[in-house]
Parts: structure tokens; C-alpha cells; sequence
């Protein structure tokens, strides 16, 4: 696809809490990653795994009592956009921002740092998000034109009444909605209509990140895939990147470049989409990759992972995972894995994993491994 | 199919094959109450002419998208709504389904899974009353010793071990999985021969619904029920279920066994469910980037005013002037397939 070597935005040491009187929950814990220009990076976990935590982190939209305690995330504004990039351009000459760009020319901005009005400028402008749940979204009481113009009024002042019909036209079409629905109101769209004008709204100022948090959950798989295939379309088409987050694996390795499995709040694997599909190296990811039945091939009996997700507010100690790991060993109860190569000659697939590291394991276990163990547990009366 | 007329007693004891549950032509209308006395009436026609046969030991997917009647099919076996018109036989005789009694004798054989286990479960009883009250209800348990019993024996089936902590849990101690599977143990209380799971796993997170899906599985080998199962997961209906049938807007347009049927799907909206779930195995190493799709248009029309003839008419490619004028008879394609639609025949 069209990524280039540069990153778009960097998050590196990602930390996000939720200050309960039960207890702080540890939602997002030590999350790096960089996602580049027009790549789709998609985000997997179960429930309570924190993907949406940090999708709101990066926005920025995240209220108390969730509160980010440390990291940082860069946004490195490009040179490539034409004309209406205002932001950039303001913020490279702004001595609000005091850090020192980072090693990439042109200046990077630490969106965490960012002042209220700036950061107002970024939203939309740069970063987009795409909610959920199509139907709270949008607002019921206004059309689908007045809602496209709302986000060009705030953000184009300079745009007349005229011109913003005009790219509210524009927007439907380029989403497959007929310019006829402008006046309609969300309640007289289908679901796939409604995620549709949301994505319409999520690119109304060609934002070079577009995040997408569960954006087809609540819709019938024909019309996700109607979506899925607009969203890749878009994405050629424009250029922009997505973080993709969703429960559904198979989905994103039919989307997705590069994939992230989050697991109580960690990234234990990062891959290419065809690594980890072809090789999953985390226990975890493999459990997950195979949860879902194929669609073809043999039919064989699949085990799923024992167990259930851990609650945020106990993480098991050592490696989260451990509790429900066929694999687990002593040092997993106590140490914790940090993200590393699987393979030293395949830097490019990071995973969490004590298997892999060679203080504790002589030899990281082959697919073949995985399998057989899930395959004793599938066999065995264990299942939980 | 042909063996529904073998003489009850005989099916049952004899032939494992045999139906234990049909529904035969199954129409359902959900009046649509207007403020208008003079208005025309008008209803949500959510199921037509929908027969199916479960059959002990088997398991048969129901597989459609939100809106396609399956759970109205589900809701009317279980004696839920009234249908329309149609029957329900159980054992090759008309099911009674009109006062509490008959209802109740019937439910003794027929069981309903929910889908939600986090509002199917009473949040202020704990686990032993709600498998107490099936045993108690239904004369399997006549003391308190033997209700005990029967419950450890029943979470340990259902794999809460240890039973005897799970028996006082409140559902809000419970995780989803683990609620899921005390609504299967309310189910199997029953003693039930046919259990309908109405997406049993939807609700679930992903790496426990497969969990869950296994000891359903196993429940139906053991104790040789049989499953109706509804989703809308086409992939989870071919690793699960022996037969599927495939329901669009309120019409069955496929039905045969689950794994040709998904194989080689013959109905235009088969194939398009079948092109639009999603598939890793196209990311094979052969193959550079991914597999176009061809493009699908489109949703489940209102029910309140269906589009005549085949419901699906249009959305399909295929659409021909009689689509429109009336519903295809059923075509049979060997093996156990059958598809509704003009494109292989008409059998009226």
C-alpha cells in the first residue's frame, strides 16, 4: 500500500488509569506503537482488553475519572497536504510547543502537551474518530447535511453556506450515500446509511488519521463488508491512515496492514497481518486466531482459550495471561515479558512472550507446538 | 425426510433419524397498531412458510442476518408466540400449545436458550434457585438433598467446577461465559430433547464463545439432543451444526447440509452471506493483498410492506419479471439441498 518508512503518530509508554474507589484499573498499560501514513493498523481484544481506552487516549477525549499518567504521544505533521493544513503550520511556529522536535525534520507535536485551543484545531482537522454506535452518534434532531456542515462552520469559517453544501454533496457521495438524503434526519437511514454519514463527517476535513473504534459491530455482515470495502476504497483513495479497533480478528486480517492484539491493557503481539496470521507467536494470539471456525478448508475441533478475561482491577501478576496460558511456566507468575522480536531474524513480528526469550527458554515453541497444546486442551475435561 | 409418516413409537425407539421436532409452514404477522381506527391495518410479516426439521443428535443452524424472522422461528417452537398458521409437531403429532398445561408438558421436552446472559438470569436469585425452580417445576426433585444433587451434577456438566462454590453465586459474580452456561444448566434441568440456542454466543467475548460452543456440542453427543441453532455467523454455523438453513426476511431461500451449503452456496443471498463473511484463508501466501469482493448492496427490507414474490428480488443480480410475481417452490438438488429460487427450477 501507499506507506511510507515515515510514522504518522508515535505513542510510546501509553499509560491510562481509571481512578475507582474500588481501586485504580490500570486500563492501558506501557503501549508503543507508531502507526505510518496510509497504513490500517488495527487494534484486537477482547472486552476490557483497554483498546478503546487508548483509541479515546489518542484523541484526547478521555474525562476523569480515566487519566493519562504517563507516555507520549507525537503527531508528525506532514508537508504532503495541500493548501488547508492549517494546523501544522501553526503549531511548528508556535512556542507553545516547547519540546524540541524529535529526530524527524519538520518537527513532531506531543498531542498529550497540547493546549485546549490547539488541540480543538487538531481534532477533525488532523485526527477524526468514527464512534461505535452509529445510531447515538449522531445528533437525532438534525439532518445529515446540517451535521456535515456543522464540522465545516467550526473548522472553515472562511467557508460560505454555498461551499459547504457543496462538500457536504461531495462527502455523501464519496461514502455511496445519494445527495438527495442532505435533509434526511439519522432516524430515516438504515444502520449501514448511518456508519456511513459518520464516516462522511469523520473525513469532512481529510483528516490523516481516521480512528475507527468497533465502527461496524452493530451492523449485519453484508452491509460490514459493504462498509469494510468503502473504508479500503477511501483509504486508496485519500490516503489517510486508520486504527482500526475491533474484538473480531478475522475481520481485521481481511483489512488491516499491521495488527496489535491487546490483552489487560498490553500489546503482547504486533505484526504484519500475514505473519500473524500465518504465524501467530503469543499463546494468546494463537487462542484468538483460532476462536473463530473457518469458512473453509477441513473441518476440525477447535478449543478457544480457557478461562475468562481478567478483571482490570487484579491483574494477575508477571504475565496477565498466565492464568489462562497452556504454556505457563514459574517465571511467567513473576517476571514481566517485555515486546521483543519472536525471531531475531524477524524483527518486524514483536511479541510479549516469556517463550521467546532466551533467559528462560532454550527454544521458542513452533506452531506445531501451539497446536498441540491446545489441541490436549480441547481433548482434556479442563475447559473452564 | 420421507419417514414422517412411521408410526410414533417406533420412530422414537428405533430410528435415531427420526424428527423429534418439524415445523411445517410457519407464518407469522405481528399486527402493527396504528392510532387510526379507519386506517388500513398492517403487519410485520416476520416469518412465511417456514418448515424445518430437528432431528435427535443433530444440530441445524438457522443462519441469517437481524431482521430475518430466525428468532421469530425460535420463539414460535418454543411455544413463545403463536404462529400465524402452520404447525409444530412433536414426535409426528400437533404439538398443543394453547392453555398452561399443555404448554408446560410440551416445554418439558423443548427448551429455549437466550441470548443474553446478562439479562436472563434474575440479578437477585443465586445459582441454586435458578436451577431449583426447573427441578421442582418439572418433578425431577421432591427434597431438598436430591435438589442439591442435581444441581452439582448439572454445573458439573456444564463445567462450573467447583459446583459447590458456583451454587450461591449471584449472576453478577458470574462472567458472561459463566452466566451463558448457568442458562444452559437452567435449560438441561428440564431434561430436555430439543434445545433451541437462540445465538447462544453472540454476547460473549471471542476467545469463550468457541468454549461454549464445545460444550453444547458435547451436551447434544452425549445426551443426544437435538439443536437448533441460530446465528448469524455463517462460519460458526459450519463448524457447528450438521444441517444449515438460511432465512432472509422472513422467507428460507437454502437449506442442506452446512458444509456444502457454505461450500457451494446456490442462492443468490447465500452467496452473498457467504462472500461477505469474513474470511482469513483469503491471506493465503499465494495470493498478493486481498481478494476483491463483488459488491453488496443493500439491506433487509421493512417487513411491514415486503417486496412481492422473493424477498430478495431486489437486491439479486439474478432478478427475473417472475421473482416479482411470487415466491419459487422449493427445489430439491440432491443430498438433502434444497433452494428456493427460479434460477434452479420451480417445483409449484
Amino acid at each position: 500500500m501507499a506507506t511510507t518508512g515515515r510514522p504518522l503518530l508515535r505513542v510510546s509508554n501509553l499509560n491510562v488509569d481509571y481512578l475507582a474507589a474500588s481501586g485504580t484499573v490500570h486500563a492501558v498499560t506501557d503501549v508503543s506503537f507508531s502507526l505510518r501514513r496510509g497504513e490500517i493498523l488495527g487494534l484486537a481484544g477482547e472486552s476490557g482488553s483497554g483498546k478503546s481506552t487508548l483509541a479515546y487516549a489518542i484523541t484526547r477525549l478521555l474525562r476523569p475519572p480515566a487519566l493519562i499518567t504517563g507516555g507520549e504521544i507525537r503527531y508528525y505533521p506532514g508537508d504532503t497536504v495541500a493548501g488547508e493544513d492549517v494546523i501544522s503550520e501553526d503549531a511548528m511556529g508556535a512556542d507553545a510547543i516547547n519540546r524540541v522536535p524529535t529526530e524527524i525534520d519538520g518537527g513532531s507535536i506531543d498531542l498529550l502537551q497540547l493546549p485546549g485551543a490547539r488541540l480543538r484545531k487538531m481534532r477533525w482537522n488532523e485526527l477524526a474518530i468514527v464512534f461505535q454506535s452509529a445510531m447515538n452518534a449522531l445528533n437525532p434532531v438534525m439532518s445529515i447535511g446540517a451535521q456535515i456542515s456543522d464540522v465545516l462552520r467550526a473548522h472553515r469559517p472562511q467557508m460560505g453556506a454555498e461551499a459547504r453544501k457543496q462538500r457536504a454533496v461531495e462527502l455523501l457521495q464519496l461514502v455511496g450515500i445519494a445527495p438527495d438524503r442532505l435533509r434526511s434526519y439519522p432516524h430515516e437511514l438504515s444502520g449501514g446509511m448511518r456508519q456511513r454519514a459518520i464516516i462522511a463527517i469523520a473525513l469532512a476535513l481529510s483528516p490523516e488519521i481516521l480512528i475507527m473504534d468497533e465502527p461496524t459491530t452493530a451492523l449485519d455482515v453484508v452491509v460490514q463488508r459493504e462498509i469494510l470495502t468503502e473504508i479500503m476504497r477511501l483509504r486508496e483513495q485519500l490516503n489517510f491512515a486508520v486504527i482500526f479497533i475491533t474484538h473480531d480478528l478475522s475481520l481485521l486480517l481481511d483489512l488491516a496492514d499491521n495488527v496489535a492484539i491487546m490483552y489487560a491493557g498490553r500489546i503482547v503481539e504486533q505484526a504484519s497481518t500475514r505473519d500473524l496470521y500465518l504465524h501467530p507467536r503469543h499463546p494468546y494470539s494463537y487462542g484468538l486466531l483460532n476462536s473463530f471456525p473457518a469458512l473453509r478448508g477441513p473441518l476440525r475441533r477447535m478449543s478457544g482459550i480457557p478461562g475468562s478475561p481478567p478483571d482490570l482491577r487484579s491483574v494477575p501478576g508477571g504475565c496477565a495471561f498466565h492464568p489462562r496460558c497452556p504454556f505457563a511456566f514459574s517465571a511467567c507468575r513473576v517476571a514481566l515479558p517485555a515486546l521483543q522480536p519472536a525471531q531475531t531474524e524477524h524483527a518486524g513480528q514483536t511479541v510479549a512472550c516469556h517463550l521467546y526469550n532466551p533467559v528462560y527458554s532454550a527454544e521458542p515453541p513452533t506452531q506445531n507446538d501451539l497446536a498441540k497444546k491446545y489441541e490436549m486442551l480441547a481433548e482434556g475435561s479442563a475447559i473452564r | 425426510m420421507n419417514d414422517l409418516n412411521i408410526t410414533v413409537e417406533d420412530s422414537y425407539a428405533q430410528s435415531a433419524t427420526a424428527p423429534i421436532l418439524e415445523a411445517r409452514h410457519l407464518r407469522k404477522l405481528f399486527p402493527v397498531h396504528s392510532l387510526n381506527p379507519l386506517g388500513q391495518k398492517a403487519a410485520v410479516h416476520a416469518v412465511e412458510d417456514t418448515s424445518l426439521i430437528l432431528r435427535p443428535g443433530r444440530a441445524t443452524a438457522l443462519v441469517g442476518e437481524s431482521g430475518s424472522g430466525k428468532t421469530t422461528v425460535a420463539r414460535m417452537l418454543a411455544g413463545l408466540y403463536t404462529p400465524t398458521s402452520g404447525t409444530i409437531l412433536f414426535r409426528g403429532e400437533p404439538a398443543r400449545l394453547s392453555n398452561s398445561a399443555s404448554l408446560r408438558a410440551y416445554r418439558r421436552h423443548v427448551q429455549l436458550i437466550l441470548q443474553d446472559p446478562f439479562s436472563s438470569l434474575n440479578p437477585v436469585h443465586d445459582v441454586r434457585y435458578h436451577l431449583a425452580r426447573p427441578l421442582r417445576i418439572y418433578g425431577h426433585a421432591h427434597n431438598k438433598r436430591q435438589e442439591t444433587e442435581q444441581i452439582l451434577s448439572l454445573l458439573n456438566r456444564v463445567n462450573l467446577s467447583p459446583a459447590e462454590q458456583f451454587i450461591s453465586k449471584f449472576p453478577h459474580q458470574l462472567s458472561g461465559g459463566q452466566r451463558q452456561r448457568v442458562s444452559i444448566a437452567r435449560a438441561l434441568a428440564v431434561r430436555p430433547e430439543v434445545l433451541l440456542a437462540d445465538e447462544p454466543v453472540s454476547m460473549l467475548d471471542v476467545s469463550i464463545r468457541l468454549d461454549v460452543l464445545n460444550l453444547l456440542l458435547r451436551l447434544k453427543d452425549e445426551e443426544r439432543l437435538a439443536l437448533l441453532f441460530i446465528t448469524h455467523d455463517i462460519a460458526s454455523a459450519r463448524y457447528f451444526a450438521e444441517d444449515a438453513l438460511v432465512m432472509y426476511a422472513g422467507q428460507m431461500v437454502e437449506g442442506g447440509p452446512s458444509d456444502e451449503v457454505i461450500q457451494k452456496p446456490m442462492h443468490p443471498y447465500t452467496r452473498l452471506l457467504v462472500s461477505a463473511a469474513p474470511d482469513p484463508a483469503r491471506l493465503n501466501p499465494d495470493d498478493n493483498g486481498k481478494a476483491a469482493t463483488p459488491p453488496a448492496r443493500g439491506e433487509i427490507p421493512s417487513l411491514i410492506h415486503p417486496p412481492t414474490g422473493c424477498r430478495f428480488h431486489p437486491r439479486c443480480p439474478h432478478a427475473m419479471e417472475i421473482c416479482r410475481q411470487r415466491f419459487p417452490g422449493r427445489t430439491e438438488l440432491g443430498n438433502g439441498r434444497w433452494t428456493n429460487c427460479f434460477l434452479y427450477g420451480d417445483n409449484n
